[in-house]
């Protein structure tokens, strides 16, 4: 009873209890990070996309890794970290889908082409022969 | 009496609480996810040319999962779900990038094969060719030579019969 009054009454302990809560908050807002590092994953992931033809191969994946993208930014400009580490994982996928399909397209397009080479080469050669 | 009343209400929260317990919890997104991860999983393609892509996919599909089964929020599911769906794309699409890429080396081999069969035959012919120009001037070499001999032949006739008629002139004579 007696401690509790002198709680009461100490400024020096109310100060204490006033920085106790600050800490509490702190640690509060530290659970969800500013995810500075996710961004710029995702940012690198997003431009890799755009550098591999995601916009010709991947029209619709860029597209939604490009607005998930801006979005996050937004995000983290309101200080909405989990929303913003939310849209720029989902903006990092999405890129790197574009990036998988334009590097696959563009395999199969070689692929064709050497295959076409050689079929013309045989037919060349057939024609030759008789 | 005011246990009664309360009674009502406590056995519908028992009733609802029951049916969270029972009813599997459903989220559309994470179906759809399950659904093509093991749409790739049965894809020998997927399995054996993107594993490290699909064992990534299965890790965020787990993590989809644990967050429905723990009964975080609906956007939390909804987002790892999300994840996993397009990582299995991402899986998939390495499979079919590896595929061509095997197709891109086959196919050059063989067209450096037809290539060479080609060079191989051309070589052939000229040779061929060669030969048969040779085996012409052959013949015409010893036809060359049938003739010469012939000539001379004829010409040693001539000088034969001319001394033979001298010959005879001179016996005449004599």
């Amino acid at each position: 009873m007696n401690g509790t009054k002198s709680l009461k009454s100490n400024p020096v302990a109310q100060r204490i209890g006033l920085a106790a809560i600050g800490v509490l908050l702190m640690a509060g807002c530290a659970s969800a990070p500013a995810p500075t590092d996710q961004m710029a994953v995702s940012r690198a992931a997003v431009s890799s996309a755009m550098s591999a033809g995601g916009n010709q191969f991947a029209p619709v994946q860029t597209r939604s890794a490009l607005e998930k993208m801006e979005a996050a930014e937004r995000a983290m400009a309101s200080k909405d970290y989990e929303e913003a580490r939310r849209l720029a994982e989902q903006a990092e996928v999405d890129a790197k889908l574009a990036t998988e399909m334009a590097h696959s397209a563009k395999a199969k397009r070689a692929a064709e082409a050497v295959q076409e080479d050689t079929r013309i080469l045989r037919e060349e050669l057939e024609r030759r022969a008789k | 009496m005011q246990m009664n009343r309360y009674l009502p209400l406590s056995l519908i929260a028992a009733a609802v609480l029951a049916a969270c317990s029972t009813v599997p919890a459903q989220n559309p997104t994470l179906d759809e996810a399950r659904a093509s991860y093991s749409r790739a999983q049965t894809n020998p393609d997927v399995v054996n040319l993107a594993p490290v892509e699909l064992r990534r996919a299965g890790d965020s599909l787990g993590r989809a999962d644990a967050a429905l089964n723990k009964g975080e929020s609906e956007a939390t599911v909804n987002h790892l779900a999300y994840l996993a769906k397009q990582q299995v794309a991402i899986a998939e699409e390495t499979a079919q990038r590896k595929t061509a890429e095997r197709a891109i080396t086959t196919a050059s081999a063989q067209r450096d094969e037809v290539r060479l069969a080609a060079r191989t035959a051309e070589v052939e012919a000229s040779r061929q060719h060669a030969e048969t120009t040779r085996q012409a001037a052959e013949q015409q070499a010893a036809r060359d030579r049938a003739q010469i001999e012939a000539e001379k032949a004829r010409a040693e006739e001539t000088r034969r019969l001319a001394e033979e008629q001298a010959a005879r002139d001179r016996a005449l004579l004599a």
